[in-house]
């Protein structure tokens, strides 16, 4: 399976306070990829690496076959991309906003536009700088996928809309993904959202890609367990202990990832009595998972 | 994407390049119409001649405006979103910044248009002496020309990393500063890097030349 | 008793009295040789300050021309200056001589031993400095030579001195010799003319852009004789440059009516002007420089003297018709000049270039029409400099990151 996005050890410290460290994250082809972390974790400085905004200090970057920065303006002819914040031009209109990117893109599909200006019911007299969050979100989403891309950047596409513009955007790139076969990374820290639409995942957190699996994989791999009576110091398990919490008594819950039923046994093996496994959701394994990184623990 | 970028551009600065295209109409009106000394056929020569000369003086002023205005609303946009929809498109950084540029040479090419079109009107209806010309063509190409000069400049500051623009700034000013002081003190007779300055600057081929000369809409 | 009382008392009167007026003479007298000393010791006290003023003037031209050990020459002209500034100097007058010689050719000989010329050195004193807490204070200098002063002696009269930057440029020490050779050349021509030329025979090259320049400042002058004389009218250059006589009426010979209302406000010098038109009230005289009333300009002009209208064609334009017809008159031109008899400066004139003055004036004009700027387009070299600084601001712009 290819690589839409690859990234081998990039590092890069925009500033004093924040660095990306060695950071290795694959995006195959096809996949919609959700790239997970609370604010700050380095989500959009990684994205900003990817388009070629930001040059990385080290490492290396390719993007639909382009060595970024150098092949960034081949790669980007082939991108969608939706930046967390507004980015168009506040002094033209929305019939003229769309004319300026079509002019760059030779790929421009005037007809999807058209429906999709339709669809967001945005009208194209309209000025860009009056138009609401939600608007100027859709009107980003439009351009987007307008120019027919093969891999749609995302950044925070959602954050800070309604539901009901969110489901409109939602549902307008899950119908352009699944007419194109395109591939998608969608940068969010709503959890919950990205459970929805995502087969991908990557984690990221305080500069550094601290998962990145297959969505499957990270929602039924993380479980808790209620556990009594298990001795202070335990050998080599089967499953990854991300953390142990004492509860009451001699009980703990254990953050465990890689868990299989029969592993049980292990658990009845040191003396110690299993009383229950609990599933954990997307969000509730995406904490589990930040509070075991950053208390040092095995990932 | 030439024609995309100068729309954008004209589409922000059009109040003031429609203000400025007004304004060079109305120098020439104003200075052919206002002559203190005009009779029925013709006019008084050196007053008309102070008149258009003290005229050079606005345009100057006016391509010095205009070249500010035009430079700051090419990067307006950009800036006040950090560049991100710019560094977004599809094609290398320095082809932008040329496309930037050539629109903004554009727009002034239109107020320098404007000047020559209303300097050639006004000078065509005045009832000129037989010594005097109109050159409204010379005119406009100095303008177009003079007015480049600064609008590089403002663009080029406006373009670059305003980290580099404030190690510059801080270095020149530190080093002007210095001068002065080791003037002031009599270590040197007279400030080195000012007058050196002031010579690059204002040389007869100096990037500033066109604002020592006169910009004469009408000439012997 | 009683009768000898009034007696002893109009004696005692008279005495007093006498006794009173011997006072005041002695006191007069006494006075008078008072004033006679001090008037005699204020004397002795100006005759020593005289002396010492004299003896001070001496010695200071002694310091000052102590150190001129150099004495330089070049073709006629030679110079006198410190062993510092000899090389300067000799370089300096060799270039004054050989443009002098171009135009005066043997004439040039007539200044060796009548032209003297001093190259001075000057250290200031002391240079001022500046302290916040004392302000500006003077110090003693460091003998360094600040400035130098080249100074013309025509037959013991001084001509001209002038102060220069240290280090003398040679150019401009060789351009200022010149113009002291040019106004020595004005002192052995007939007065007429002498005071024509304002003293001063060019004789220099002329600069580039001159004729153009001449042309644009002839073409837009104050005097309607000058600007048809540019135009092409021979009879009102003849008119504008005085070369028969000056008219009686130089307002009507040299003015059109439209010119008034400029030229009542600028003829003369301006305080002597407004002196003049004390009699004209201040509305009248807006009458005339505002609203163009030419009846009241006429009359403002007639209140002037008729020295405020002085000859309108430019010094430049005068001293350009000088050296053409000195180029006409070819090598003895300039001793033709000095020797006319001739009163009209258009004679004079004449003699010099030895043909008729209207063929010296015709090649003039055509000359200065020939001139006539084409276009004021920008020169090759200012669009190259300004293309040059485009570029690099457009590199310097392409190179940029202001999003970091």
């Amino acid at each position: 399976m290819s690589n839409a996005i690859s990234l081998k050890h990039v590092a890069y410290r925009p500033s004093k306070e924040f660095a990306i460290r060695d950071l290795t994250m694959a995006v195959p082809t096809g996949a919609i990829y959700g790239f997970l972390g609370p604010n700050g974790s380095g989500k959009t400085t990684t994205i900003k690496l990817i388009l070629g905004m930001q040059e990385a200090d080290d490492g290396l970057i390719e993007v639909l076959g382009h060595q970024i920065p150098q092949g960034a303006p081949q790669a980007l002819a082939r991108i969608g991309y939706v930046p967390e914040k507004a980015h168009l031009y506040a002094s033209l209109t929305v019939g003229e906003m769309m004319d300026h990117h079509r002019a760059f893109y030779g790929t421009w599909d005037a007809a999807r536009a058209e429906n999709l200006r339709r669809q967001f019911a945005l009208r194209t007299e309209q000025k860009v700088e009056r138009l609401s969050k939600g608007e100027a979100g859709k009107l980003m989403m439009l351009l987007a996928l307008a120019t027919q891309p093969e891999l749609l950047v995302l950044d925070e596409p959602t954050d800070g809309l309604d539901p009901v513009v969110r489901r409109d955007v939602l549902s307008a790139l899950v119908e352009y993904v699944s007419t194109r076969n395109a591939t998608v990374l969608v940068s969010s820290h709503l959890v919950h959202e990205q459970e929805r639409v995502c087969d991908w995942v990557g984690v990221m957190d305080d500069g550094a890609l601290i998962a990145e699996m297959p969505m499957n994989t990270f929602r039924s791999g993380i479980k808790r367990l209620r556990v009594s009576g298990a001795p202070p110091v335990l050998p080599a398990a089967p499953f990854t202990l991300l953390g142990r919490t004492a509860t009451a008594g001699t009980e703990e819950e254990w953050g465990v990832r890689g868990w299989q039923p029969d592993m049980a046994a292990w658990v009845t093996a040191q003396g110690a009595t299993l009383r229950e496994v609990i599933d954990l959701d997307l969000e509730e394994s995406f904490v589990e998972l930040l509070s075991t990184a950053r208390s040092g623990g095995t990932l | 994407m030439f024609r995309a970028v100068l729309y954008t551009q004209w589409k922000s600065s059009r109040p003031v390049l429609l203000l400025a295209m007004l304004v060079a109409g109305y120098i020439p009106v104003q200075t052919l119409r206002s002559m203190p000394y005009k009779s029925a056929d013709t006019y008084h020569i050196p007053s008309l001649y102070y008149g258009i000369t003290t005229a050079s003086t606005y345009y100057q002023l006016l391509a010095l405006a205009t070249a500010a205005v035009v430079a700051i609303a090419s990067w307006q946009a950009d800036a006040a979103r950090q560049h991100v929809y710019a560094l977004s498109l599809p094609l290398p950084r320095w082809r932008f910044v040329l496309l930037r540029f050539g629109a903004g040479a554009a727009l002034l090419g239109t107020v320098a248009a404007a000047v020559g079109l209303f300097g050639g009107v006004a000078a065509a209806l005045a009832p000129l002496p037989p010594m005097l010309h109109a050159y409204p063509v010379g005119l406009a190409i100095r303008f177009w020309l003079g007015a480049l000069v600064p609008f590089a400049l403002i663009f080029a500051l406006l373009a670059s990393n305003p980290r580099i623009v404030r190690i510059l700034v801080t270095a020149g000013v530190t080093l002007v500063a210095v001068d002065m002081m080791l003037a002031a003190v009599g270590v040197i007779e007279s400030p080195v890097i000012m007058t050196w300055m002031a010579e690059a600057i204002y040389a007869s081929n100096g990037p500033l030349a066109a604002f020592l000369s006169k910009w004469m809409l009408v000439d012997v | 008793m009683s009768d000898r009382r009034p007696l002893v008392s109009r004696f005692a009167v008279v005495a007093r009295a006498f006794m009173a007026c011997a006072l005041v003479v002695c006191a007069g007298a006494l006075q008078a040789q008072q004033d006679a000393a001090l008037i005699a010791r204020r004397d002795s006290l100006r005759a020593r300050a005289e002396a010492l003023r004299v003896e001070v003037a001496r010695l200071e031209a002694i310091e000052r021309d102590s150190g001129l050990a150099a004495d330089v020459r070049a073709g006629g002209l030679h110079l006198r200056t410190t062993d510092t500034l000899r090389a300067v100097a000799a370089a300096a007058l060799a270039d004054a001589d050989a443009d002098a010689r171009r135009m005066l050719g043997a004439e040039a000989d007539l200044l060796a031993n009548h032209l003297q010329f001093t190259l001075r050195e000057h250290r200031a004193p002391y240079r001022w400095t500046y302290s916040r807490s004392g302000g500006p204070s003077a110090v003693e200098a460091d003998g360094r030579i600040s400035r130098v002063s080249l100074e013309g002696t025509l037959d013991d009269r001084d001509l001209l001195g002038v102060s220069l930057d240290y280090p003398v440029d040679r150019a401009e020490l060789a351009s200022n010799a010149l113009m002291i050779v040019e106004r020595a050349i004005a002192h052995r021509l007939p007065a007429s003319i002498a005071a024509w030329l304002n003293y001063r025979v060019p004789l220099r090259p002329d600069p580039p852009g001159f004729w153009p320049e001449l042309y644009r400042t002839l073409a837009t002058a104050d005097a309607a004789a000058v600007r048809r004389c540019v135009a092409g009218d021979r009879t009102s250059c003849r008119t504008a440059f005085a070369l028969d006589s000056v008219p009686v009426d130089r307002v009507a010979a040299w003015y059109d009516a439209s010119d008034y209302p400029a030229l009542a406000r600028n003829a003369g010098d301006p305080l002597q002007r407004s002196g003049m038109y004390r009699s004209v009230a201040r509305d009248e005289q807006d009458d005339c420089t505002v609203r163009n009333h030419l009846d009241t300009c006429r009359r403002m002009l007639a209140l002037l003297p008729v020295e405020a209208f002085r000859i309108p064609m430019p010094e430049t334009a005068r001293g350009s018709l000088t050296r053409l017809a000195l180029e006409m008159g070819g090598a003895r031109a300039v001793e033709r000049l000095r020797t006319s008899t001739d009163t009209s400066v258009g004679q004079q004139l004449a003699g010099a270039a030895g043909a008729p003055v209207d063929s010296v004036l015709d090649r003039w004009m055509q000359r200065v029409i020939a001139a006539r700027p084409s276009s004021p387009l920008p020169s090759a070299g200012f669009v190259l400099a300004s293309l040059a600084c485009i570029a690099v601001c457009v590199t310097w712009a392409v190179r940029g990151q202001p999003w970091k």
